[in-house]
């Protein structure tokens, strides 16, 4: 099973199938839901281990893990706009969009809403991991 | 040979002051060498309440409860410090627990303890030759006031006193005396004579005469240090401009009674010539004289003696500073008390400073010191609160008295500056910066805290021993780092 197929019904679950069944198979046609995966696998570890074992700031430590997070999420969210708007197929419903279908940029704003709501489970779930190998965050946030 | 004793008396206020200074010292982690492991200090002082005697009393005591809880392999607080009580088990009842020598008839006047009133007339006027009526009716709850002459016939009385006795008792093979006085008072001008005499005396009915009458004995004595500034009203008690004459008297007297007799092994004397005006206080309570950079020249000669303790040839010594000055630094004194005072000094005000400073950053900490080595109820605990703080507090106020003395000892900043600068506090020692790192910041010092508590060297550990032994290892590095 590839990361596009553990995926997609991760996303689809927020969508009515009905309706969305065209924009969401052009992502899935388009391995973006493999994409949003690795994203989400990479980014949060990669910036929590920076934050862990590199930065280990000394004060305002829970607000610097929340900046994190918000980084994190950030990345998320731009880089799940930026597939889609790279995604042909997205593009052609894009410029074929009369208004009386789905509206497909608000299509993208939810996906990446989505996205940023699992890389915020995904730091969440990182956290507890990586904070162990902390000297000085060990516990933080908790 | 380990596990050697050294007692030290310390007569009259100055010698409660040196003790204190001493105590001071060892906390910062200034060790005695070849194998004294137990200091065992006596404080003879008539004035029982006196504010230096009882003011050591409470810091003899709270280093002692840190001591005992923190263990013997320490730096910091690593040497053991020991009543008479307890070298005996607690097995002498009347004996006090609390370093203080009971000085018999010392609450009394002077005429009524050798009880004057009852002599005959052949014996009253041979006293009348010896002793003023001011001296016969002199009170001397507040101890001797100046007069050595009254305080040698009080002081011959210490032999017969229970603490002597366990003192005797206690004494082993190896142990050695130091004897701490001034010669320009009166309890210590006359105790110090007498004490000396009566260790060197070899008498069967003392226990361990034999071997205490032997042993190493070295002894500091004051030359004038401060003066006394006259009371308000009334005559003066104590008179400052005699000082100089009583030293010359004494000196010439120790001349032929003892360095002429050879029963010193060590002899080592202080003085200065500052105009060091200390308030009138005949005694009791008011006298508590600031802590003077004397006293801690003086710490360091007991800490001398045992160094040289092998190599003692009835040597006298003097203390001198490599640079004359009104305001000491480390710079200022010569390389031997430069090296040793200079990094336990300056751990033991850093790890006052950080936590009067940046206790705050430390218990916000995310890190491992603040939240696996040393929990926040350790910081309401009887060890911290009642005894550790109160400790650091009189290390701070001995420091700011020496620093407000004249000649003034103040090699350290103001200690109020703010966890971002703490360790600029080294005078002629800044920390070095860089362009990315700010070596002046306390989260340096929270950090190695973190990695080392991270590293579980000490998890076995009692929390106060814990928090004793990852901060020294801190304090080491940082503070050796800025000495560089």
């Amino acid at each position: 099973m590839s990361v596009n197929d553990l995926l997609a019904p991760a996303y689809e679950y927020f969508f009515n199938w009905d309706n969305y069944e065209t924009l969401l198979s052009c992502a899935y046609d388009n391995n973006d839901y493999g994409k949003f995966g690795w994203l989400l696998l990479l980014t949060p570890m990669l910036l929590l281990i920076l934050f862990y074992k590199v930065w280990e700031p000394m004060r305002r430590q829970r607000l610097m893990w929340l900046i994190i997070l918000i980084i994190i999420s950030i990345i998320g969210y731009a880089a799940t706009t930026g597939i889609l708007y790279n995604n042909e197929c997205i593009l052609d419903e894009l410029g074929s969009y009369t208004g009386n279908q789905v509206n497909p940029e608000y299509f993208i704003f939810q996906m990446s809403m989505i996205t940023v709501l699992y890389s915020f489970i995904m730091s969440i779930i990182y956290t507890l991991i990586i904070k162990r190998f902390s000297k000085h965050n060990s516990h933080n946030p908790f | 040979m380990a596990n050697k004793k050294l007692y030290i008396f310390g007569i009259g206020g100055t010698g409660s002051r040196v003790i204190k200074a001493l105590t001071m010292l060892l906390a910062s982690g200034v060790k005695l060498s070849n194998g004294f492991d137990t200091v065992v200090p006596i404080i003879i002082d008539p004035d029982i309440a006196n504010g230096d005697l009882n003011k050591t009393g409470d810091i003899l005591i709270k280093y002692q409860n840190i001591f005992n809880e923190v263990g013997t392999d320490n730096k910091l607080f690593g040497t053991k410090i020991s009543t008479l009580r307890q070298l005996t088990d607690g097995n002498v009842s009347n004996l006090s627990n609390n370093f203080k020598f009971s000085v018999d008839g010392s609450g009394q006047k002077f005429g009524e303890s050798i009880d004057y009133n009852g002599l005959d007339a052949e014996n009253k006027a041979l006293i009348d030759l010896l002793f003023s009526a001011e001296n016969i009716e002199a009170d001397m709850t507040v101890g001797f006031k100046g007069n050595p002459n009254i305080g040698s016939i009080v002081l011959n009385k210490i032999v017969d006193s229970t603490e002597y006795k366990e003192f005797t008792n206690s004494f082993n093979q190896g142990d050695a005396i130091f004897i701490i006085s001034s010669i320009f008072g009166g309890t210590g001008a006359s105790g110090f004579p007498l004490l000396l005499k009566n260790l060197r005396k070899e008498d069967s009915k003392v226990t361990n005469s034999n071997i205490i009458s032997k042993s190493v004995i070295g002894a500091i004595t004051y030359l004038p240090y401060f003066k006394i500034s006259p009371p308000d009203e009334g005559e003066k008690v104590i008179d400052s401009s005699t000082f100089f004459s009583k030293a010359k008297a004494a000196l010439s007297y120790y001349q032929h009674a003892i360095f002429d007799n050879k029963t010193l092994d060590a002899f080592y004397h202080l003085g200065d010539h500052s105009n060091n005006n200390m308030t009138h206080a005949p005694g009791e309570e008011q006298q508590k004289n600031d802590a003077h950079f004397l006293e801690m020249a003086g710490a360091l000669a007991v800490v001398d003696f045992v160094d040289s303790i092998n190599n003692l040839n009835h040597t006298i010594k003097e203390f001198g500073i490599e640079e004359e000055g009104k305001k000491l630094v480390f710079e200022n004194l010569g390389a031997t008390t430069k090296n040793k005072l200079s990094l336990p000094l300056s751990k033991l005000s850093l790890l006052q400073r950080f936590l009067e400073n940046s206790m705050s950053y430390l218990l916000n900490s995310a890190g491992d010191f603040n939240n696996e080595a040393i929990k926040k109820d350790f910081y309401s605990s009887d060890f911290y609160k009642a005894n550790f703080s109160k400790f650091l507090d009189y290390f701070n106020e001995w420091l700011n008295e020496m620093g407000n003395n004249d000649v003034s000892f103040d090699p350290f900043y103001d200690d109020s500056q703010d966890h971002d600068k703490i360790m600029e506090y080294i005078k002629g020692n800044p920390p070095k910066k860089s362009l990315f790192k700010n070596n002046a910041k306390g989260d340096i010092i929270i950090r190695e805290l973190d990695n080392i508590a991270n590293k579980g060297t000490y998890r076995f550990e009692k929390d106060p021993s814990k928090f004793l032994k990852i901060f020294d290892d801190v304090l080491e590095n940082q503070v050796n780092n800025l000495l560089k």
